[in-house]
């Protein structure tokens, strides 16, 4: 809790500190209160793709779809997201229409610890109507809410529900055998590429978590497919940050540290993949107005993986093997 | 030499030239014959082709006439007598006893609300509303001074009464008031009278003696909200709701047996918004309009017409109609009238007829010409010296301007009332500036700053009663006088009087207040007095604030004292609250670079660089063509005057090669635009590629039009050589060898080809018709064999001299109507020579046509000259949606773009003739010389600015901008190992209106508006609430 202390006995306006006038963290305060749930559209989710809004496995989108209205694809995330997971699952991913916000940017942005609280308290009632036991995500914010700061309100959480980035949900079913990476890189020649480790997922979180080194395995294997892994100068825990985080404004310092980050992430690949959307929104808006880092493809990880992944063997042979 | 201009009228054109002209220096005498400014654009319910509420956009101009401290207002006077000649005229004007002391009368109202007298027809409502026998013409009046009919008040009839002086509290009543002659010298006079619509004198068969038959005036007024019934559609026998209304056009115009043998110009337009409100005021109603020719003489107007047709489901029928009776028992009328489609006669019933009754010069127009000794012509319009001078009297020193003319619409009139301030100002120049005032402070401005300690002063105005009866004053300022840092509060009867103004002045130094607030009525009419008072005690302007009690408390809730009490109280404390937070604002002066740019050098163009030349401003005028001239260059013989377009062209381009204060650039182009109104540089680039740089106060947009080449289309494709364009015929009728001529039997004229059709181009172009019947009448004289036949869908000759000319030339030529369903054939018969069979339907004979011609001729309409785009991009002005510049209001605004200092005019606006064209281009310079005369322009004190530290570069606020006045600049960060460029917002406070749209949009809350920021607003808002919940009013 020191840290939203910190963050309100710095500013006194702490409201004028949030971009966009604060509309996204507005909605965020609408859906703490009881009896509201917003109505989602789940237009993104292809027809060929079955959902359910009960089920062991849960994809949390996050506020990925609101982001969409501002900026342009974020919902691919989303897509490619939900396209692995139902590649890999047997039953229907378990989508909610009336999901709410984890109230990240709430608690981090503006300190606020009761509605921070509130939406906790909604969320998990919710995950425990629908009887979820996995809980899976491809928001870095997201996940570290869950995964991390949830349990310490709620002692029992981690005991309910298993919650996993969508890199440790490929990298433990790429180690369980379940799937390959495959997919070989079509350019002839061979395409390098980076890792920007979002704060969210490396020195944000308790340092038994090994994702960062997760996601390095899962880089070396793209070495056989054409593709060459590059760490940026400064990478894991030492990443340079994206600017901003929780919607706070963003400035010419936040810019300049961007800018330095996509020096970096030029001279160390052609593709700079990242795991977090705001990561992405906020490193490709920089692009528009400078050129000379444009030529760097930002994308997602679940964006960059949905199209490596081949399930070994047929689902009902896995059954059997049980 | 004189600096005063007397301008006699106040209506539209009278306001626009009154207000112009002391923007370019001059003092201003307006009289106006009523008891208020407005005249009749205030007794419209709605304007076409935008359907605003006419009195809405009219009413902040007729405050600033009532504010502006150079216009003299002369309203209920008459002018006697005029002498002198130009430059020293001396007018007597009569001033009509209003039997009401001017300086004294507050316009509260109250003597009305106990005037016992019986009410009588309003003329305002044109006769349908009531009145009392004291009164003023309607609430908005300008000047809200009221006036005693001495026919009907009762004291000055019989002696009796005298309530009004009893409840008068400003003591303003004097029944002992006599005319009075009033002496006045001027330097010129411009005439703006307007036009009467005098149902009454038309013959019987178009019914007007019938109770459900109105004039078109009279059914603007039935369907205004301030209207007789509260704008319900209603007719008079019985005041029920009528299910079938007819409009008749043409009732009375066009027709040799009426004495009003020219086309009005507008009823075809108003005609088609008077239904369309009908249909959008009630669901019952039917319109159906009884139509001659459709003449939509005007930007997007032929759209408008066809718009009511097609979703307000309006039906059209064309007839002609030959009497209309009245069922006795119903009270309905009978139409006859013979159905031009079908040849056939009907009948036709409606619950109520509105007449489009032809508009004719204001009554007394001919002892007003006696008096200023001016020629009228043979309509009894005022007569112009010349076709294409035609703000000139045949007086020199009289100018003439809007309907006393002849028929036009509002932007027209609006379009010459600047033109004629222009001219007046070459006529004048000697003198300008010489009898205007402009206020100057002797008290020093105090210092006030942020961290001084709020002391508040707070007047609260009973208004006579009219504020008074309706809200507890003193129970208000009871609870106003505790509030925390409110140091002086009183009320009195009038805030507004003279001595009001000393009090203030006196409290303000007595209490050092540094803040004052007045609760009284709207800041619209009353803000600039207060703050000007503020001025006289040293206190800077931005430092008060007003309060509107009287329209949104005492106005609003005259039912309900306690609500209107509780809200007055609201409204003072949020007031309070936000005073606290008001800084001193400062106005910055910007110098006016005296120079202005013309772009194109058509008629347009030369005509603006002229009259910018003549009133002493260095003018450069840049024409893409070898020489100047533009569409002239190819025009044959000039309409109606029947001239020889060189003679013209050659005129006005010798004048403008002979000014030395013009500088042409041929065959050069605009290559960039930098700057804002008053500054700009702008780089020219001509045909060697060279470039010149122009540092310019103003631009003028003067690009002009060019003719539709109509390929596909009736057998042109430029190989076949006889069929051709207007302007093809008109080039080849300069040649000298006319032997092809004789070789032509029958030539046939297509109109409107490619023009008003359902895709492609949609709009009317205005000058087709009119060319064409021109030539036709050419062709016929060079070769009087030759047989002419014209397809026509309808004509368009809406002017006062058209209706003749086009009656003259029909002998001429066989005119078929056809329609745009179903189009005439061209196929071609033989090679050479050439020869093509012409089918077509004619509606008029209900029949199909076949015949050969040698020659056809296709009318294509005026579409936008080429590379508009970049050039809009340059000047930051937008384009409509047919290509042409789009100004700033269609209908008060039409020579201005939204961004101040550049301006349009010409058929860079819209299609239009020479006559127009002219009168345009001298208005835009009329408004471009405002800024470039007065050699500074003062920025407000209440423009958005921009922290820097927190803009974020994106742009948003740029896009929104409607004023242009948002630039995105780069500046280079420095930081320890990486320096970027970053994009920060940087607004002019030259262009900045204040409206703050940016400050909504900006995402980081970076932009403000100075005087309404953020803080402010938000400390009224809590005032507000916090209150409701310690009441517990709320949540």
């Amino acid at each position: 809790m020191a840290r939203y202390k910190m963050r309100q006995s710095a500013n006194k306006n702490i409201d004028e500190l949030i971009a966009h006038k604060g509309v996204y963290t507005t909605i965020t305060e609408i859906m703490s209160q009881p009896y509201i749930n917003p109505d989602r559209s789940l237009e993104w989710v292809p027809k060929n793709i079955k959902i359910a809004d009960k089920g062991n496995v849960l994809y949390y989108v996050g506020c990925i779809p609101y982001f969409n209205y501002e900026f342009d694809k974020i919902n691919s995330i989303a897509l490619s997201t939900l396209q692995i997971l139902s590649l890999i699952e047997k039953e229907p991913i378990v989508l909610f229409k009336e999901e709410i916000c984890c109230g990240h940017d709430v608690y981090w942005g503006q300190g606020k610890l009761e509605v921070f609280i509130n939406l906790a308290k909604k969320n998990i009632e919710m995950f425990e109507k629908a009887g979820i036991s996995t809980i899976v995500t491809a928001c870095a914010e997201c996940y570290r809410t869950l995964k991390v700061d949830y349990p310490k309100l709620f002692e029992d959480f981690g005991q309910k529900f298993e919650v996993k980035h969508i890199i440790e949900y490929i990298y433990d079913n790429w180690k369980e055998g379940k799937i390959e990476i495959v997919g070989k890189n079509e350019s002839e020649e061979e395409t390098s590429f980076t890792y920007h480790d979002p704060c969210r997922l490396s020195r944000f979180l308790p340092e038994d978590n090994k994702i960062t080194d997760k996601s390095r395995e899962i880089f070396k294997e793209f070495e056989k497919l054409g593709y060459k892994f590059t760490e940026m100068e400064h990478n894991k825990s030492n990443s340079l940050c994206c600017g901003v985080n929780s919607w706070m404004n963003c400035n010419e310092k936040s810019k300049a540290l961007r800018y330095k980050r996509m020096l970096e992430a030029k001279t160390a690949g052609e593709i700079m993949l990242t795991a977090c959307p705001k990561c992405k929104i906020h490193l490709s808006c920089l692009q528009d107005d400078y050129a000379d880092i444009s030529s760097v493809e930002i994308s997602d990880f679940s964006e960059f993986l949905v199209n490596h992944i081949k399930v070994i063997k047929p689902k009902k042979d896995i059954e059997v093997e049980k | 030499m004189e600096g005063a201009v007397l301008v006699i009228g106040a209506g539209i054109a009278g306001i626009q030239t009154s207000l112009d002209l002391t923007e370019l220096g001059f003092k201003v005498y307006l009289v106006e014959k009523s008891p208020s400014i407005g005249g009749r654009m205030a007794q419209l319910d709605k304007t076409f082709p935008t359907n605003d509420c006419s009195l809405c956009i009219l009413a902040p101009k007729m405050v600033e006439v009532y504010r502006n401290p150079n216009i003299e207002l002369m309203t209920y006077h008459e002018v006697k007598a005029i002498s002198g000649e130009a430059g020293n005229f001396d007018v007597t004007v009569l001033k009509k006893p209003r039997y009401i002391d001017e300086d004294k009368c507050k316009g509260c109202g109250d003597c009305a609300a106990k005037c016992p007298k019986i009410q009588v027809p309003n003329s305002f409502d044109m006769n349908l509303g009531k009145r009392k026998s004291i009164y003023i013409p309607f609430p908005q009046a300008v000047p809200p001074i009221y006036l005693i009919d001495p026919e009907l008040c009762l004291m000055l009839t019989k002696g009796v009464c005298g309530v009004c002086e009893k409840v008068c509290e400003a003591k303003a009543i004097n029944y002992e008031q006599k005319e009075q002659e009033i002496n006045i010298k001027v330097g010129a006079v411009v005439v703006a009278t307007g036009f009467d619509m005098p149902a009454e004198e038309l013959s019987p068969r178009w019914g007007y003696r019938f109770q459900n038959v109105v004039s078109a005036l009279e059914y603007e007024r039935i369907l205004c909200a301030s209207g007789p019934f509260g704008g319900h559609v209603l007719r008079l026998s019985d005041e029920e709701e009528p299910e079938k209304i007819a409009f008749i056009q043409c009732a009375g115009s066009r027709d040799l047996h009426e004495n009003v043998p020219y086309c009005s110009s507008v009823c075809c337009m108003y005609t088609a918004k008077e239904a369309i409100i009908t249909a959008e005021h009630s669901e019952n109603a039917k319109c159906f309009v009884f139509r001659h020719d459709i003449r939509a003489y005007g930007k997007n107007f032929y759209e408008f017409t066809q718009r009511a047709q097609d979703e307000y489901g309006v039906k059209y029928f064309q007839t002609k109609i030959s009497t209309i009776e009245e069922n006795p028992e119903t009270n309905d009328l009978i139409i006859h009238y013979e159905d031009l489609k079908t040849g056939k006669f009907n009948d036709f019933v409606a619950n109520l007829v509105v007449l489009a009754t032809p508009l004719v010069p204001k009554k007394g127009i001919g002892e007003l010409a006696t008096i200023l000794d001016v020629e009228l012509d043979k309509y009894d319009f005022f007569k112009e010296k010349s076709y294409f001078t035609k703000s000139l009297s045949s007086r020199e020193g009289i100018f003439l301007c809007g309907f006393c003319q002849g028929p036009k619409d509002i932007p027209e009139t609006v379009a010459d009332a600047s033109g004629v301030a222009s001219k007046v100002a070459t006529l004048l120049k000697s003198a300008q500036f010489t009898q205007v005032r402009e206020k100057e402070f002797d008290v020093a401005e105090k210092q006030v700053n942020p961290s001084d300690e709020p002391r508040i002063g707070v007047l609260i105005c009973h208004c006579g009663i009219n504020i008074g009866k309706y809200v507890d004053v003193p129970h208000v300022r009871d609870y106003i006088k505790l509030l925390p840092n409110v140091v002086w509060c009183e009320d009195n009867l009038y805030s507004c009087s003279s001595d009001s103004q000393e009090l203030i002045k006196e409290k303000i130094q007595e209490h050092n207040l540094n803040r004052l607030i007045v609760a009284s009525c709207t800041p619209r009419t009353h803000e600039p007095l207060f703050q000007e008072t503020c001025q006289e005690a040293g206190l800077n302007k931005y430092l008060f604030e007003m309060v509107n009690i009287r329209d949104q408390c005492s106005w609003v809730h005259m039912t309900e004292k306690k609500a209107a009490t509780d809200k007055s109280m609201d409204l003072i404390r949020m007031a309070v609250s936000k005073s606290k937070l008001l800084k001193p604002q400062k106005e910055e002066k910007i110098g006016v670079i005296p120079t202005a740019l013309v772009i194109g050098g058509g008629v347009s163009g030369m005509t603006a660089s002229l009259e910018l030349a003549n009133q002493g401003f260095k003018t450069y005028v840049i024409e893409k063509e070898k020489k100047l001239g533009g569409n002239l260059n190819n025009l044959n013989i000039l309409y109606p005057i029947q001239e020889d377009a060189s003679i013209f062209l050659n005129d006005i381009v010798g004048k403008v090669e002979s000014n030395n204060n013009i500088e042409a650039h041929l065959e050069s182009t605009i290559k960039d635009v930098k700057g804002y109104i008053g500054n700009y540089d702008v780089s020219i680039i001509d045909s060697k590629d060279k470039l010149t740089e122009i540092k310019t106060g103003a631009i003028i947009v003067a690009t002009g039009g060019q003719e539709f080449k109509p390929n596909g289309l009736f057998q042109y494709d430029g190989k076949n050589k006889q069929v051709m364009t207007q302007l093809e015929i008109e080039q080849k009728l300069q040649d000298t060898d006319k032997s092809w001529l004789e070789k032509l039997k029958r030539v046939t004229f297509i109109l409107c080809v490619g023009a008003r059709q359902k895709d492609g181009i949609s709009y009317c172009s205005n000058v087709c018709c009119g060319t064409s019947i021109k030539n036709i009448n050419i062709l016929k004289e060079l070769n009087p064999n030759l047989e002419i036949v014209v397809l026509y869908r309808d004509i368009q000759m809406a002017k006062k001299e058209f209706e003749e000319y086009y009656r003259n030339r029909r002998k001429d030529a066989m005119f078929l109507r056809y329609e745009l369903e179903r189009l005439p054939k061209v196929t071609k018969l033989a090679k050479s020579p050439e020869k093509y069979k012409v089918e077509v339907f004619d509606t008029n004979l209900q029949d199909n046509l076949n015949f050969e011609t040698d020659l056809i001729v296709l009318a294509t309409p005026m579409v936008p000259a080429d590379n508009l785009k970049d050039l809009a991009m340059m000047l930051k002005v937008p384009l409509d949606r047919t290509g042409f510049f789009l100004e700033a209001h269609v209908k008060l605004r039409p020579l201005d773009f939204a961004t101040d200092g550049i301006f349009l005019c010409g058929c860079a606006q819209w299609p239009k003739n020479i006559q127009d064209s002219i009168s345009q281009a001298s208005g835009a310079a009329g408004r471009a010389s405002r800024f470039l005369s007065a050699g500074e322009i003062t920025t407000s004190g209440l423009v958005a600015e921009v922290t820097q530290s927190k803009c974020i570069g994106c742009g948003e606020c740029e896009e929104v901008c409607p004023y242009k006045a948002i630039e995105l600049i780069e500046i280079t960060k420095n930081f320890e190992d990486v320096s970027i460029i970053v994009k920060k917002s940087s607004i002019n406070s030259a262009l900045c209106k204040g409206c703050g749209t940016c400050a909504a949009t900006c995402p980081v809350g970076a932009i403000s508006v100075k005087h309404y920021d953020f803080d402010q607003i938000g400390a009224m808002i809590d005032s507000y609430l916090l209150e409701k919940i310690k009441n517990g009013g709320i949540i």
